[in-house]
């Protein structure tokens, strides 16, 4: 490889780590080395083994074989407390603070400093010691609120604060911004430079290349338990570091638009509003297209969906199905309408994840598979058999419980409940989310194959360039209002953003219609 | 298929290494009722053996004795018939501590029809269950529509029926001096066996909330519900409706075992039922129902109740004094669910 900044000095060095999970690999043979004062963004598909070499390097996980060198010294970490001890920190996905406690209490759990002899924790030194480390972050918070009255991007920081009270010569970060919106991104960012430029190494795992390149000096790119390779940001592209994380260069992600839509729309949605999360909604879906919803989150997109489904209530507004005005005032309501509601959190609103594969794919059509309030066990299995052959989901019996198939998979059986009941209008909401890259494609084709079947699709994504690649037009929703609808040759990254931060309003203009 | 091991779990998951002994165990650990058999086994073999009369392991010891063992069906068959009721809640994510007081209050309710009808069980039946049936909608409605934590509507629940058979009796004494064809009934010798009524009854109940409980539709839904309740919600179940209904089958079956006490004992006291629902809670979770919901077999149940009784009668048997046998019940309660986190925390490691 190339030699890298010489002003950087590796300061952890990882060499040769394997690790294999009952006969599964995960890692083989990993070289990493991460340096200070330098943000290095590792990347690579979901099972790369991304999330598995940090945790070794945390000390969550032991590794098979290999070598870590912290500081020039061998170091061997047992328990993740010898690695915060040592220096190295991290920060997981999921926030691990405990809302009801202070700021200071969690950033210092378990370490609170005490009055000698009678061992209470010393309120006024605690206070003062995590006013030092918010100062470290510019942080402009008070100790002594409770974690979970401040926002998750605060607590996001909080925790932040936490991995640099202890010493810490290496900060690792897990998907950080997954819940964050744009702008609390960059103040993020602000804080990860800050950090960087005091001399901390900070290893940046991501999915999202934009920020990747918008943040790391270094990027390293992990598949399938390998090391691939490992450039400075200046020297590479985008293009180059997908090419490096699937091993083939994605020339057609998406299946082609067909623009073949009904001239009626199917569902009508007009002035649909629910007090004080999302207002005069008002939208057309077409069979045949795919219309895309984007949004920042807490735009209230997911919850207009929801609204459409009957899952929530709404406040007012009218709904035309086919012509006809309909009330859905329920989850049952709605499946009867064939108006569909795929949801974004698949473990949580979705999938019986102890139950079987075929429990699960009959769930919304339990009418169906049976007969005079029982339930027809063949035709269960049929179903099944058909939707696992149709979607190409790879298990070992439909006995199976749900919980023991990968993402992609599980992701595949929450289509097959809904693809196994008899759908008109399918609002899909981050159908892609925590898959791998082929199985995006894989569900990206599907939604075009159903959208060609006559279904009318509306696709709720966070990602812009699925929401662009997969949608006929695409409808941008601002603080709970529809901003706008961009279409054709209009869609592109900026002008949904522009639309999204509300920095243009009331261009709802229905032109360019593929 | 490495992608599984980027799963988002807790650190050290999936870290067992899979050796055959693994598998199998897992495949024997699947069968929960085996376990709940393989249990009950163990314990009457070791009763029989402690109960042996002193003259050289002379067959049959006081245990396995016909008599013995005939004494014991019809209290299990009363608490088997609540179990069932009370399975249908926990599988479906809920509680109910309201049967034993449904009981008292049902028995009271049944005691005083069957005077004032001089005898018509028809109605002294319809009456008893009706009272179930209310205090299973009230239940329903409070923990479905109202929100209440199922723990706390129930108590509620549990001390107001029972405060209303309290106050009755009370204010007019025990009921008791039923016409003899009701209090006969319980009593009679049905297939060679005292009381063979009540164990018929039970038998029919089991076996239809079995094969409901596996096959029926509306009681499929109940492991969706106690599985994942939002997604049974976005699946189209009503959930609601489905999870009143368990209360309401559990407060029919224990009033209908509370008519069943009124017959036995010939009369209706408020103290009826006293401590029942904990007895039955932990008959379930013995026989692997899970208090979070979404498992549990009636089989699981009835073996659960079977293996509470074996132990209570033996000790009974061998002479353990009753405050020894609650101490027992309870340590075998602590050790069913402790193995059943166990199981739990192996199946989670996957």
């Amino acid at each position: 490889m190339t030699s890298p900044d010489p002003s950087a000095q590796p300061v952890l060095v990882a060499e040769g780590v394997s690790k294999s999970y009952g006969g599964v690999r995960a890692l083989l043979g990993v070289d990493f080395a991460a340096a200070s004062g330098e943000i290095h963004a590792l990347v690579g598909e979901n099972g790369a083994g991304k999330s598995t070499l940090m945790k070794i390097l945390a000390g969550n996980v032991v590794a098979d074989a290999g070598t870590m060198e912290l500081e020039g010294r061998r170091v061997r970490f047992s328990h993740p407390r010898d690695a915060q001890d040592a220096g190295i920190s991290i920060v997981h996905q999921e926030l691990s603070l405990a809302p009801n406690m202070t700021i200071a209490e969690n950033i210092f759990v378990g370490r609170e400093p005490t009055i000698p002899v009678i061992g209470f924790v010393d309120r006024r030194e605690l206070g003062r010691r995590t006013e030092e480390v918010l100062a470290e972050l510019e942080l402009d918070l008070d100790p002594w609120t409770p974690v979970g009255d401040v926002d998750v991007a605060m607590q996001q920081m909080v925790e932040i604060a936490r991995a640099i009270s202890f010493d810490c010569k290496v900060l690792i970060l897990d998907e950080p911004t997954s819940a964050l919106a744009d702008q609390e991104i960059e103040a993020l960012f602000a804080v990860l430079r800050r950090l960087r430029d005091r001399g901390v190494a900070i290893i940046y795992i991501s999915h999202k290349l934009k920020e990747v390149f918008a943040l790391a000096d270094r990027v390293t790119v992990l598949r399938d338990g390998e090391w691939v390779g490992s450039e400075p940001i200046a020297e590479t592209d985008p293009d180059q570091v997908v090419g490096m994380m699937v091993g083939r260069q994605l020339d057609q992600l998406f299946p082609e638009k067909a623009g073949q839509r009904a001239a009626d729309p199917i569902l009508r949605v007009e002035g649909l509003t629910r007090r004080g999360v999302f207002e005069d909604v008002t939208l057309d879906l077409h069979t045949g297209e795919i219309v895309g919803l984007a949004g920042l989150v807490g735009a209230g997109r997911t919850e207009v969906a929801r609204a459409l489904f009957g899952a929530d209530p709404i406040t007012s507004g009218q709904v035309t199905l086919e012509g006809k005005r309909i009330q859905i005032d329920s989850p049952q309501r709605a499946i009867d309408y064939g108006v569909l509601y795929l949801p974004e959190d698949r473990k949580l609103h979705g999938l019986f994840l102890d139950m079987a594969v075929r429990a699960n794919v009959v769930a919304a059509t339990l009418d169906d598979h049976s007969k005079a309030g029982f339930m027809l066990p063949s035709a269960q299995s049929e179903t099944t058999a058909q939707m696992v052959d149709r979607l190409g989901i790879r298990i070992g019996s439909i006995a199976d419980p749900v919980s023991s198939l990968s993402g992609g998979n599980q992701q595949k059986v929450l289509f097959a409940k809904w693809l196994a009941a008899t759908v008109k209008v399918f609002l899909v909401d981050e159908p892609t989310r925590g898959i791998d890259v082929g199985a995006k494609a894989e569900v990206h084709a599907l939604l075009r194959e159903l959208a060609d079947q006559g279904v009318a699709i509306l696709l709720i994504s966070s990602e812009l360039p699925e929401v662009i690649g997969a949608s006929d037009r695409v409808l941008v929703m601002h603080e709970g209002a529809i901003a706008g609808e961009v279409a054709g040759e209009a869609m592109t990254e900026e002008n949904i953003m522009r639309l999204a931060t509300g920095q243009t309003r009331g261009t709802h203009s229905h032109a360019g219609g593929a | 298929m490495p992608e599984e091991l980027e799963s988002r779990e807790k650190p050290g998951a999936g870290e067992s290494p899979r050796s055959p002994w693994g598998s199998m165990l897992q495949t024997v650990l699947k069968q929960r009722e085996l376990i709940t058999v393989a249990i009950i086994i163990v314990v009457a073999f070791t009763f029989h053996l402690l109960t042996m009369s002193s003259e050289e392991g002379k067959w049959p010891s006081v245990f396995v004795q016909t008599t013995n063992l005939k004494s014991m069906l019809a209290p299990l068959a009363l608490n088997v018939v609540v179990a069932v009721g009370m399975l249908l809640v926990l599988v479906c994510g809920g509680f109910d501590l309201s049967v034993g007081s449904v009981v008292a209050l049902a028995g009271l309710v049944a005691g005083l029809t069957v005077k004032a009808t001089g005898g018509n069980m028809l109605l002294t039946f319809g009456a008893g269950i009706g009272v179930g049936v209310v205090v299973g909608i009230i239940n329903g409605i409070v923990v479905t529509q109202f929100g209440v934590n199922p723990l706390i509507a129930t108590l509620g629940m549990m001390s107001a029926a029972r405060g209303l058979a309290l106050a009755y009796v009370q204010k007019y004494g025990v009921v008791t001096g039923f016409p003899e064809n009701f209090t006969d009934f319980s009593w009679d010798t049905v297939f060679w066996i005292k009381g063979g009524f009540i164990i018929l009854t039970a038998v029919l109940i089991a076996v239809a909330g079995d094969i409901l409980l596996r096959n029926s539709r509306w009681l499929r839904q109940i492991y969706y519900i106690g599985g994942n309740e939002d997604a049974a919600r976005l699946s189209g179940i009503n959930v609601r409706f489905v999870r009143a209904s368990t209360y309401v089958v559990c407060g029919a079956l224990a009033a209908l075992v509370g008519v069943f006490y009124a017959s036995r004992y010939s009369e209706a006291s408020a103290e009826a039922g006293v401590g029942l629902e904990l007895q039955v809670i932990a008959a379930c979770v013995i026989g692997g129902a899970s208090l979070a919901g979404g498992q549990g077999t009636v089989l699981g149940a009835v073996l659960g109740c079977a293996l509470m009784a074996i132990i209570s009668n033996g000790l009974q048997t061998w002479g353990v004094k009753p405050a020894w046998q609650d101490v027992a019940l309870g340590v075998v309660l602590i050790f069913a669910v402790t193995i059943d986190m166990f199981i739990a925390r192996r199946r989670s490691a996957r």
